[in-house]
């Protein structure tokens, strides 16, 4: 593999870059991880985790002020099963902090101690870095957004009721009394369920649901109907022309939430499996382009900057050739899992397809994006990743293309990126370059 | 969680002056029942009135009142006569002043 030759783009843009990085790009807040008794290995471990994009704190003196303001920067601790009491040091950490217990013994014994201990994972040591990147993933895991709610009911009184029930019970909830209004409201906020009345005047909510329909974008929605109606004709016809489920008014708001939150669940969970790649996790080829297209119109509308960077991995033919589809599967998911530790939540990461995988930073010029993009790129070089018994170094490279404030559509900007991803792979590999439009 | 509350309560007041209109409006139907010549959409507005009632009451806990708007809705639409369906609005109309009195005070 090629030895790290790319130059950063400090080289080219000394101290300018750094502060433009720090005014343009509002950083993530640290994501450290504490690294304790692993002995020798602490070392070792800590620069996995600093190049998976965590900061590894190491060390253990004793339970004083250092422990204390360690255990308050870290959001996960690392913790060698070897250390003496080390059991003890998980109990404490776990009630504050997810542990994960690094250990030589695979023995039932073991891991009921880890258990009772309170520790969230067991890893065998030597470390399997994609599943040590999988566990802190989901540590980090952004909290869900709240589940969004559309009520459509013509009554205003009862309609405003279920809006704060659904808030208390933690949905966001926005009312429409006008059935007419349902399409627009959709395609402009995207509902995670629609509740919706079935005698209304004007139109009747059996139609409703059919406009609904109508539309492919909203076929995963689901559809709740709640009504005074009690023939049960009527709420098989319901269910027939598309609702998900059928809530009889008159209605508690605790009963309502708890249908609300088990459909709205499903759906949600339902559509992450459509939307996603199952080996990465990342966002698939057409949802990532839907997602660029969404981001690139709320920079016109707010003059905000994206960058969007391909990255493709280098002499990617040659790593499935010599070891095999399974690591190249681990290579695939140990670049999954660097990108989305190396960036911030917002950032968006997607599977573009094979080798190529999309990033888009939000609220970040070209040239900021190039830095990232940099650094990206020399951590993931410098990883070891272990395949069947091998250590295989992989490198990728970068096209970066820049839009937002000019109007730029996807498909142009996602050209441009490819155009300089090009430029990237002529220019010897292992490199980030920058469209120059 | 006391801002909901608060939410709550207000939206419960609302419903119980609508409900006092609602009752106004219900015997000004039972009026229109009793004359010579009933409109014809009179017993479908009676119709529309009950099943709001029905729907909402119960949410904002008076039970009693979505009962007998559910039976007046179905009552409106069954063979009986005008005026049976008029002395039933009355009925329900006292109810309905009845229980939001009841919960006022």
């Amino acid at each position: 593999m090629p030895p790290d030759n790319g130059k950063s783009a400090e080289h080219f843009l000394p101290g300018v870059s750094a502060l433009n990085a720090r005014i343009t790009r509002p950083p993530e807040e640290p994501k450290t991880v504490w690294v304790i008794g692993t002995r020798e290995r602490d070392r070792e471990i800590a620069a996995l985790l600093s190049n998976l994009g965590y900061e590894a704190l190491c060390g253990i003196d004793g339970w004083s002020r250092p422990e204390t303001a360690r255990l308050h920067r870290a959001f996960a601790a690392v913790v060698g099963a070897d250390l003496p009491g080390a059991f003890e040091v998980t109990r404490v950490i776990a009630t504050a902090r997810p542990v994960i217990l690094v250990t030589r013994d695979d023995s039932f014994p073991l891991r009921l101690s880890a258990a009772r201990a309170g520790a969230a994972a067991v890893l065998l040591d030597p470390v399997d870095m994609v599943e040590m990147a999988a566990w802190l993933q989901e540590f980090v895991a952004p909290t869900n957004p709240p589940l969004s709610v559309l009520i459509v009911d013509d009554d205003e009184l009862l309609a405003a009721t279920y809006a704060v029930g659904l808030e208390q019970a933690g949905f966001t909830a926005t009312v429409i009394t006008e059935a007419e209004n349902v399409l627009e409201e959709m395609a402009s906020a995207s509902a995670d369920l629609v509740l919706l009345d079935i005698d209304m005047p004007g139109a009747d909510g059996m139609e409703v649901a059919q406009v609904i329909r109508q539309s492919r974008h909203n076929l995963s929605t689901p559809i709740v109907f709640i009504s005074a109606e009690r023939s049960a004709d009527v709420h098989q016809q319901a269910r027939r022309l598309g609702g998900d489920d059928f809530i009889v008014k008159p209605t508690q708001l605790a009963e309502l939430a708890a249908t609300v939150r088990l459909r709205a669940e499903r759906a949600v969970a339902l559509k992450r499996v459509m939307e996603r790649d199952s080996l990465t996790g990342l966002l698939n080829h057409a949802p990532f382009k839907n997602r660029l297209a969404f981001e690139l119109e709320h920079c016109q509308r707010t003059g905000s900057d994206l960058t969007l960077g391909m990255i493709d991995i280098d002499a990617f033919k040659t790593v499935n050739d010599s070891f095999g589809h399974l690591a190249g599967d681990r290579v695939l998911q140990t670049l999954a899992h660097s990108l989305v530790a190396g960036l911030r939540r917002i950032d968006i990461v997607g599977r573009y397809g094979g080798e190529e995988f999309g990033v888009i930073l939000l609220d970040t010029p070209p040239e900021t994006g190039l830095n990232v993009f940099d650094k990206l790129r020399g951590r993931f070089s410098a990883l070891r990743i272990v395949a069947g018994g091998s250590r295989i170094a992989v490198t990728f490279s970068v096209g970066v293309a820049g839009g937002g404030r000019v109007g730029t559509g996807a498909e142009v900007l996602i050209a441009a990126a490819d155009r300089a991803l090009y430029a990237a792979k002529q220019g010897g590999r292992n490199k980030v370059v920058v469209d120059q439009g | 969680m006391i801002a909901a509350d608060a939410a709550i309560a207000d939206l419960r007041r609302r419903f119980r002056q609508r409900a006092f209109e609602d009752a106004a409006e219900i015997e000004r139907l039972a009026e229109g029942l009793e004359a010579a010549a009933p409109d014809v959409g009179t017993r479908e507005y009676v119709r529309r009135v009950a099943h709001k009632l029905a729907g909402a009451a119960g949410t904002f806990g008076f039970a009693s009142i979505g009962d007998c708007a559910a039976q007046l809705e179905d009552m409106a639409v069954s063979p009986e006569t005008d005026a049976e369906v008029a002395e039933a609005c009355r009925t329900v109309a006292v109810q309905i002043r009845g229980a939001i009195t009841a919960d006022i005070s």
